[in-house]
């Protein structure tokens, strides 16, 4: 079924349609929700949550551009609230320069992790550092926008974002190296 | 701007695929349906408030216009002699003597071919009438004088055979070809001490007959079948799933609902808002039941605290949920065509849980529960019903009936998805 349909479908409440929508993008949407978060259950949280709005909001969408798109775009939207909302990460979204950071060997080093392993060395980032590598890594958000989104200054943003992407890429060259010795 | 880096981190990031627990879902769907129920309630209630705002009005409407009907106007037309400040009203009654204007009275046996009236207003004349009490114009204005004669219900206004009694009873008032009489029925409602000034009353218009508006009562029966209505999408999607198979959770399905007996005994009220429009309140004790297959007694497990008792989900005895609501009615019913007695019903029902014994079913136990806790206790429901009216005043009526709870039956547990509904037939006698 075409996404057209689809639409078409869920707005008329067709349940069956609302299911195969939530099948069709559920597994990709809790990927970034799982980004986003620190536990799965949380992520768990955030999708449930997003995919409610996505229903609901549903007619709002005007098939200008990619549905993923549309719906991802809610999950970052749901997934940030959720931070924001929720006491245990607020404390933490309080952005700090705790991190020691060492030299990095190369600014673009080439990344042989598996996509999970990845995701899971993100979401070992201060909660902050998290949200604003996600953001603008992958999202592709500009530090402006992230800072009206996250209530923060343009150059805090940036900066937390070099430290960040530094502080990932450290992890993945430990990582890389501990994977060599291995073989 | 994003470096080599960032690229590898986005493909990597889009390939990422997580599989949800099947809990997600339901959440999502729950809530959807909610909302869904919700907004559907409130069209329901909107809908209701549109009618009986509506209903209400006509009915308000309907009274207005019909107050100066109550009574027979004589409108005079080219009589020099009477055109002025004459307006004749008589209330339907049993015979009275009559006054004249000199004051002298006489009985009249003269029998109107209808129910009318007349009120004769004269200027600056003092009249005394038999039996009532004085009418005087202490301002100079116009005198209104009731004489009542004998009404003789039922009979359809003959307006010539009408004027000749009017002339014969009332010899100082003119009344010639030219007079025309209307008249509406019951001048029950008719202020008659008030003279008729409103220029729709000086109007001729067509002689109509009104419908009574007084309330009816009703006693009814209805029996018929009751069922939970589940969504189907949700049982199937539930334990269907490639995610949840093999899993505990989820993994069992609970026994089917049969439909089982219902009955309703309800007593009310009725009345006429309407030419074909009829307005029904009730109250009436409904008896729901559906069956089930469970097994053996498990309460060995129940916590005596809470007086549960747990069934488990395999076969053995057939188990009969019993539930009674008491339900409060309101519905607005049409008559769908004007020759046959036919009616559609329509409406919302208010009930409140008297006795439930309906067990609850928990996936993940796999058991079937006597939570009362677990019970709704109010509940909003649709009702429609066909009726069709028998008997030489149409006082029995009978036909098929269908009711729908809005509100779902559980709080949590399988059967929280579950509607309660009814089909049956209804059978009603109507009386003063």
């Amino acid at each position: 079924m075409d996404h057209y349909r689809l639409v078409k479908d869920c707005l008329k409440q067709k349940a069956a349609a609302q299911r195969e929508l939530y099948d069709l993008f559920a597994t990709s949407m809790l990927g970034v929700c799982y980004r986003y978060t620190k536990s799965i259950a949380d992520a768990e949280d955030v999708l449930q949550d997003g995919f409610i709005k996505v229903f609901l909001n549903l007619k709002q969408y005007k098939f200008e551009g990619e549905l993923g798109g549309w719906i991802r775009r809610i999950m970052v939207t749901t997934a940030i609230n959720f931070l924001k909302k929720n006491s245990r990460y607020q404390t933490e979204l309080l952005f700090t320069d705790e991190e020691s950071l060492h030299a990095i060997a190369s600014e673009n080093p080439k990344i042989n992790l598996e996509a999970k392993e990845l995701a899971n060395m993100i979401r070992q980032l201060p909660p902050g550092y998290q949200a604003i590598f996600n953001l603008h890594a992958i999202e592709g958000y500009t530090h402006v926008e992230i800072g009206k989104l996250l209530g923060i200054q343009e150059a805090t943003s940036r900066s937390q974002y070099s430290r960040a992407r530094a502080l990932l890429i450290q992890w993945i060259e430990q990582t890389e190296k501990t994977s060599a010795y291995a073989r | 701007m994003q470096g080599e880096f960032e690229k590898q981190v986005q493909q990597k990031m889009d390939s990422l695929r997580l599989v949800p627990s099947e809990p997600v879902w339901e959440q999502v769907h729950d809530a959807i349906k909610k909302r869904n129920d919700r907004r559907r309630f409130l069209f329901f209630f909107l809908l209701a408030l549109l009618t009986g705002a509506v209903g209400l009005w006509y009915f308000t409407a309907t009274n207005r216009d019909a107050t100066p009907q109550h009574s027979s106007v004589i409108s005079q037309k080219n009589s020099p002699a009477t055109e002025k400040n004459t307006t004749k009203i008589i209330p339907p009654a049993t015979m009275l003597p009559v006054t004249t204007p000199g004051g002298s009275f006489k009985k009249s046996s003269e029998k109107l071919s209808a129910r009318f009236a007349i009120t004769i207003t004269k200027k600056q004349r003092v009249m005394k009438q038999a039996g009532t009490k004085e009418l005087t114009s202490p301002g100079g204005n116009p005198v209104q004088q009731s004489i009542e004669l004998k009404s003789t219900p039922g009979l359809t206004i003959n307006a010539a055979e009408d004027k000749k009694a009017i002339n014969r009873l009332l010899p100082d008032t003119r009344i010639d070809s030219n007079t025309t009489i209307v008249s509406k029925d019951s001048l029950m409602e008719m202020p008659g001490k008030q003279p008729l000034s409103e220029p729709a009353a000086n109007k001729a218009s067509p002689v109509k007959k009104i419908a009574s508006r007084k309330w009816h009562n009703i006693l009814y029966l209805q029996v018929g079948v009751s069922s939970y209505l589940q969504g189907s999408s949700l049982k199937s999607n539930f334990y269907s799933s490639p995610a949840t198979a093999g899993s505990n959770y989820g993994s069992s399905t609970p026994s089917n609902t049969s439909p089982g007996f219902s009955w309703v005994a309800g007593a009310g009220v009725i009345k006429d808002i309407g030419r074909r429009i009829q307005l029904t309140l009730a109250l009436q004790l409904h008896y729901y039941s559906t069956h089930i297959t469970v097994g053996a007694d498990s309460s060995v497990l129940a916590n005596s605290l809470l007086s549960l008792r747990y069934y488990a989900n395999t076969p053995g005895q057939d188990y009969v949920n019993k539930i009674s609501i008491a339900e409060l009615p309101v519905s607005i019913d049409f008559q769908l065509l004007k020759q046959s007695p036919l009616r559609w019903s329509a409406g919302l029902a208010y009930g409140r849980l008297l006795h439930s014994n309906a067990l609850t079913y928990s996936p993940v136990s796999n058991l079937y529960s006597t939570d009362k806790n677990n019970n709704k206790k109010d509940f909003i429901q649709l009702q429609s019903s066909l009726q069709y009216a028998l008997g030489p005043k149409q006082q029995i009526s009978i036909g098929p009936l269908f009711q729908y709870s809005f509100t779902k039956l559980q709080r949590y547990g399988y059967y929280a998805s579950s509607h309660l509904s009814f089909i049956g037939v209804q059978t009603g006698i109507k009386f003063k």
